[in-house]
């Protein structure tokens, strides 16, 4: 069952080290209709997420009993994945869940005493995907979008996979091809640590079994793999704001 | 089709622009704005686009699979499309108005795929009677400014010309049972013939005038609309989407649609077929893209 998860020269199946992630590459501001968007490429797996809001709650969102209105929609392309077309994927329990988790996530790092009363979309489209790690590209996605939306935020927060071999090794942020070889898979989103603040984790979710001493350290795999995205969504946040400050200045 | 309220001094403006063949962006009545596509951006579909016409941003996605016949056309294989409304495309989008609007579209390509001059359906029969091709076109709408069906026919053309539809290399009836063999390699395939693809033109009646590719604003200020599909110089397809037409003034929107068409069609065609050669067919690696 478990395949050979990391070579004996210590290279995963698509060549990456044990602690190595995927190439990600960011853009932001890619849709101009919404108030913030952001494209986020993690290995073969797309993600658009869009903001529109803070607004006046519409009447559907205002009869819920909340101070904050955050409605979350996800929605997989028909052409998404690998193989056969998709089913247009609607009111699913699996796509319920995965708008839950993503609201429960982002509700603890806005600043919602800031918005009463009001109401925030985010919109996630998934263009393509990569195994089972949508919902991190989807958390990583959101996060930039909210941050070009300028919503207020405690910290950013990133999500990444991590993977146990059967010789005990961490892998960091793991493949399709890795995942459905068999190794146990943790995702987690994770608010890094800055200064005094220790890191807090904010959502863990865990498939098939780990021994209990591995724990820790598949966890801190994981948590190193949160802090190594943040500093990469932190990169792409302060070149786009450089890029747009330099472009407002010639313009005028 | 956007809440997008303007005056009635800015309707009077845009009203007497088109009148002086001087749109509010500058253009003539016959221009289109820019466009700007890019293919292949989809590893997991058979052939993909993004295009974007002015704001209008649209994916359009493609997969083949093996399905039966029609009983009454035995040798020709099938095309179906979808059109998806990203929510955040337009307000109206929210809830069930995108809904209408998708199935309006899907309909539109449905007919003007289904002439006979327009698309060749045989291409995609493997054994008459028995198996064929179901390309599966998916639209997604991610941005919306006005003129979406004529951005997603341009769309799904570029996505048609760069969808690569595996090889059958051998097929065998034994018994009723269908044995195929699909080619061992997967740059081994086919190609299909997009040349005379529909191209699906909007022309708007504003006063006396019509113009092609009307914006967000100047929809709002029509009296009426009709969609013109165009396969090379034939038109396959009429359909009025709003208002009524004096046959005077629809034959000219005709004219003018086919006119239009045949030149966008040309640069499409060129355009498909350098950005091919720039890049080769295998799957694209620059980060320059927009979906890299």
């Amino acid at each position: 069952m478990n395949h050979e998860l990391i070579s004996p020269q210590g290279l995963r199946i698509d060549g990456r080290r044990q602690n190595e992630l995927r190439q990600i590459s960011i853009k932001l501001g890619v849709l101009d209709r919404c108030d913030g968007s952001s494209f986020y490429l993690h290995g073969n797996t797309k993600v658009i997420a869009s903001i529109s809001g803070p607004k006046h709650p519409s009447k559907a969102s205002s009869k819920k009993d909340e101070n904050f209105y955050f409605n979350v929609r996800v929605k997989f392309a028909t052409f998404s994945k690998n193989g056969e077309r998709q089913k247009v994927m609607k009111n699913s329990k699996l796509l319920g869940e995965f708008e839950l988790n993503l609201k429960n996530i982002f509700k603890s790092v806005i600043l919602v005493e800031k918005y009463e009363k009001s109401q925030l979309d985010l919109n996630i489209e998934i263009l393509q995907t990569d195994g089972g790690s949508e919902i991190c590209a989807a958390v990583n996605a959101a996060t930039l979008a909210l941050i070009d939306a300028g919503i207020c935020m405690r910290e950013y927060i990133c999500a990444c996979t991590a993977s146990l071999t059967s010789d005990g090794i961490p892998l960091l942020d793991v493949s399709h091809l890795e995942e459905i070889s068999g190794g146990p898979t943790l995702t987690i989103a994770a608010l890094p640590r800055i200064g005094d603040h220790d890191q807090s984790v904010s959502f863990v979710e865990l498939s098939q079994k780990f021994y209990l001493k591995d724990l820790n350290k598949i966890f801190d795999c994981a948590l190193r793999g949160c802090e190594k995205i943040r500093a990469i969504l932190d990169e792409a946040i302060r070149s786009n704001a450089n890029e747009t400050a330099i472009s407002e200045l010639t313009d005028n | 089709m956007a809440y997008n309220p303007l005056s009635e001094a800015e309707k009077t403006f845009i009203l007497h622009g088109v009148q002086d063949d001087f749109r509010n962006d500058g253009r003539s009545r016959r221009d289109y704005r820019p466009m700007e596509f890019e293919t292949n951006v989809i590893t997991s579909a058979s052939g993909s686009t993004r295009f974007c016409l002015a704001n209008s941003d649209i994916i359009v996605g493609i997969k083949p699979e093996i399905d039966v016949p029609l009983s009454n056309r035995p040798n020709e294989g099938k095309i179906d499309f979808f059109v998806d409304c990203s929510a955040n495309a337009l307000l109206d989008f929210e809830g069930r108005g995108g809904e209408e609007l998708a199935l309006e579209i899907s309909n539109c390509l449905r007919l003007a795929y289904s002439a006979a001059e327009s698309f060749d359906l045989k291409a995609l029969c493997i054994l008459p009677k028995h198996q064929c091709w179901k390309l599966f076109v998916d639209i997604l709408i991610l941005q919306c400014s006005g003129n979406l069906y004529d951005a997603i026919s341009f769309a799904v053309k570029c996505a048609l010309f760069n969808t690569r539809i595996p090889r059958v290399s051998s097929a065998l009836l034994d018994g009723g049972n269908v044995d195929l063999t699909l080619s061992d390699d997967p740059l081994d395939c086919d190609r299909l013939n997009v040349e005379s693809a529909p191209l699906l033109v909007t022309t708007c009646r504003i006063g006396d005038q019509c113009v092609v590719d009307p914006s967000t604003e100047e929809e709002i200020c029509s009296t009426g609309s009709i969609v013109i599909g165009v396969s090379q110089d034939k038109v396959t397809l009429l359909k009025t989407i709003s208002g009524s037409f004096h046959p005077e003034t629809l034959e000219n929107s005709i004219d003018l649609a086919v006119n239009t068409a045949l030149k966008i069609n040309t640069k499409l065609l060129s355009a498909l077929k350098e950005e091919e050669k720039k890049i080769g067919p295998s799957i694209r690696h620059h980060k320059s893209s927009f979906l890299m």
